[in-house]
């Protein structure tokens, strides 16, 4: 937990909701443990500590403005934490009509990139309690006592982030960070898997797809996973077999990354929801590196820009259509 | 009270003429599955991700085959199983599992399903020494070395491992197996207490009644705010049980099968009109802990929370229902605006 951050988070949050230009704020609240975070929705004054600027927190809370969409017609102004990951799922759900700007009020952070509790899980083996000193966390796991360094708990989106300040925001918090070096784009780990072998390819992906469980808790972290209806949950017509079959895990895990095409923002929050651990962001990652490489297109950047499914233009890369 | 030195002892006697579930690893993952040898069992993990309630009442499960008119029921392939290692909690939750799908009297349901599983299964209890940072088993009257509902129960001590055999199907079973007598075991119930101190404890004394009063009150209105509406909490609880239907078919053939549900899915009360009479959050996380804390209390005379703390670690934004429960017994409706 960064004190300056969350101080200057709660400073903001109190500022706004004194002055009334909000009815509640948005934000990381603090969970059970120092690895855990619970977001919060802070409508008093008095309940402003509870705002914290977390460790462990890949949850996009851009997923919370679902609820005030705009064909819902709630009234709510509404104040809402947003590191450059959240602030892009903003534009997003802006362009797609699903939120009304006037109505939101960003607290924009500069954001360092967050450790991921999957990560942690992987590295450490299974956690009992964990505890941060500096640039280490220590883990008591069922195997003994683990030291991890920070770095090496990061989640490969943030470890590839390019985005880490908000893109779109009413104020911001936090010290600019140094975006990496634009020749670097963050995708050579999906290059690198990409060259192995298609069979190998496959038999990793379908073993990740068959540890799916189907509590959609992908599907409900991730704020462009926005469908008044899923395709998977309609019976008349029925898309796919309801069961776990891997081949249904299989397909409803790469139509929900179809659906996502030039709309992903990469924030890791599907991943990092999987109760089973699930590697979701091969999928994704690949899927965005696609977007990007046929038509220069990143979703949630450019405001104005319109996303490749929504527009056409003569000079589209076709070779794909059979 | 009996004795073995080694665990394995035990294990080897019961493998004999049965197969073994217990806890094991898959990837990062931990199941019950049927174990090949005793080093497989992954003895220090006390709670898999998901609990036993897989092996009786699994996620995915065949009800019949049809062909024309014709229904074929699924092959009973279940061999005379033991699970192994099950802590006192999980097998509080088969205890919930069992009261819901082999309820007393002729009118009661009795699940063909489960019950082909359950009655020849044997269950073999394991004490918690270690309790982990989320249990709450001493609030739902749980204990980390509760032997109720197990058939055979192991107690870790310092030199060995008591063995109680709560059952007559447990008492049976050890027969033959070499262990030694112990007359004096009055070292458990400090090893109990010392267990259960470790244990956060949480009032919720009369919490049934209270919940019955509550149906319109503003303490639901906040409380479900970070939930995102998932199934993790459900499909990891061992005593929730509800399941969805469906048919899968091509032509004139096919199969019904039933796979587990979640109250916290939108779609769960979802009506062929369109209608939803629990539109929101709100109403989904009344019904959650109302079923587990007063409904559930209503009919049955106990919890339907086993305090294993596996909703809250696995839940993507960490809601503790436990908490929950906690908040709704001090809650004053003078206090809501």
């Amino acid at each position: 937990m960064s004190k300056s951050l969350t101080n200057s988070i709660r400073e903001e949050a109190r500022k706004i909701l004194q002055e009334g230009k909000v009815d509640f704020v948005i934000g990381y609240g603090q969970g059970d443990n120092s690895m855990r975070t619970q977001p919060v929705f802070i409508d008093k004054v008095e309940d402003i500590d509870k705002l914290v600027w977390p460790s462990f927190g890949l949850i996009n809370l851009a997923n919370y403005l679902l609820r005030y969409r705009t064909t819902r017609n709630t009234p709510h102004k509404i104040g809402i934490v947003a590191k450059g990951c959240d602030s892009r799922s903003i534009v997003a759900l802006l362009k797609e009509n699903q939120i009304d700007r006037d109505r939101l009020f960003i607290i924009g952070v500069n954001c360092p990139g967050m450790l991921s509790r999957q990560v942690a899980r992987e590295k450490a083996g299974e956690i009992v309690a964990a505890s941060s000193n500096g640039d280490k966390w220590s883990f008591e796991t069922t195997e003994g006592t683990k030291e991890i360094s920070c770095f090496d708990l990061m989640p490969s989106n943030c470890v590839a982030c390019r985005h880490h300040a908000p893109v779109i925001s009413d104020v911001v918090v936090g010290d600019s960070i140094k975006e990496p070096d634009v020749e670097d784009d963050g995708y050579d780990s999906i290059r690198e898997f990409e060259n192995k072998p298609a069979p190998e390819r496959y038999q990793y992906l379908m073993s990740e797809m068959s540890a799916c469980i189907r509590c959609y808790a992908c599907r409900q972290a991730c704020p462009t996973c926005n469908c008044d209806e899923c395709f998977v949950d309609i019976t008349q017509p029925k898309w796919v077999d309801k069961g776990l079959e891997p081949t249904d895990l299989a397909i409803w895990q790469l139509i929900r990354t179809y659906h996502q095409a030039g709309r992903c923002v990469d924030c890791g929050a599907c991943e990092e929801a999987c109760p089973m651990g699930v590697k979701l962001l091969w999928l994704t990652r690949k899927m965005n590196l696609v977007v990007r490489e046929r038509f220069g297109f990143e979703a949630g950047v450019d405001p104005e820009a319109l996303p490749p499914l929504a527009t056409y233009k003569k000079e589209d890369p076709q070779e794909f259509i059979l | 009270m009996k004795k073995v030195p080694v665990l394995k002892t035990l294990y080897d006697h019961l493998s004999k003429d049965r197969q073994i579930v217990g806890l094991t690893k898959e990837d990062n993952r931990y199941f019950y599955r049927a174990l090949d040898s005793f080093d497989q069992w992954q003895s220090n993990v006390l709670l898999g991700n998901f609990s036993p309630k897989e092996v009786f009442f699994p996620q995915d499960e065949v009800l019949f085959y049809f062909k024309a008119q014709k229904t074929i029921l699924p092959k009973d392939e279940v061999k005379p199983n033991v699970l192994w290692g099950v802590r006192p909690c999980d097998i509080a939750g088969i205890g919930e599992l069992e009261r819901m799908f082999n309820q007393v009297g002729e009118e009661g349901y009795k699940d063909p399903y489960f019950m082909q599983r359950f009655e020849r299964t044997l269950i073999v209890g394991l004490a918690c020494s270690e309790p982990w940072p989320s249990c709450f088993c001493t609030s739902v009257e749980g204990s980390p070395y509760k032997s109720e509902g197990a058939d055979i129960f192991i107690y870790p001590t310092e030199d060995g491992y008591l063995i109680e055999t709560p059952s007559k199907k447990g008492e049976a079973a050890i027969q033959g197996l070499d262990v030694e007598e112990v007359g004096d075991v009055s070292q458990l119930e400090a090893d109990r207490r010392r267990a259960e101190d470790k244990i956060e404890k949480y009032n919720f004394e009369g919490i049934a009644d209270k919940l019955k009063l509550m149906v319109d009150s503003n303490f639901w209105d906040r409380v479900h705010n970070p939930c995102i509406g998932c199934g993790t909490c459900a499909f990891v609880c061992p005593s929730c049980h509800c399941f969805d239907v469906s048919d899968a078919s091509r032509g004139s053939r096919g199969l019904r099968s039933r796979q587990w549900d979640s109250c916290l899915y939108e779609g769960y009360t979802l009506e062929t009109s369109g209608h939803n009479p629990r539109p929101s959050g709100r109403e989904r996380w009344r019904q959650r802990l109302m079923h587990k804390f007063s409904y559930f209390p209503q009919v049955f005379g106990s919890y339907q929370c086993l305090g294993c703390g596996r909703c809250g670690r696995a839940c993507p934004v960490n809601i503790n229902i436990a908490e929950l429960a906690a908040k709704a017994v001090e809650w004053e409706e003078a206090s809501a605006e």
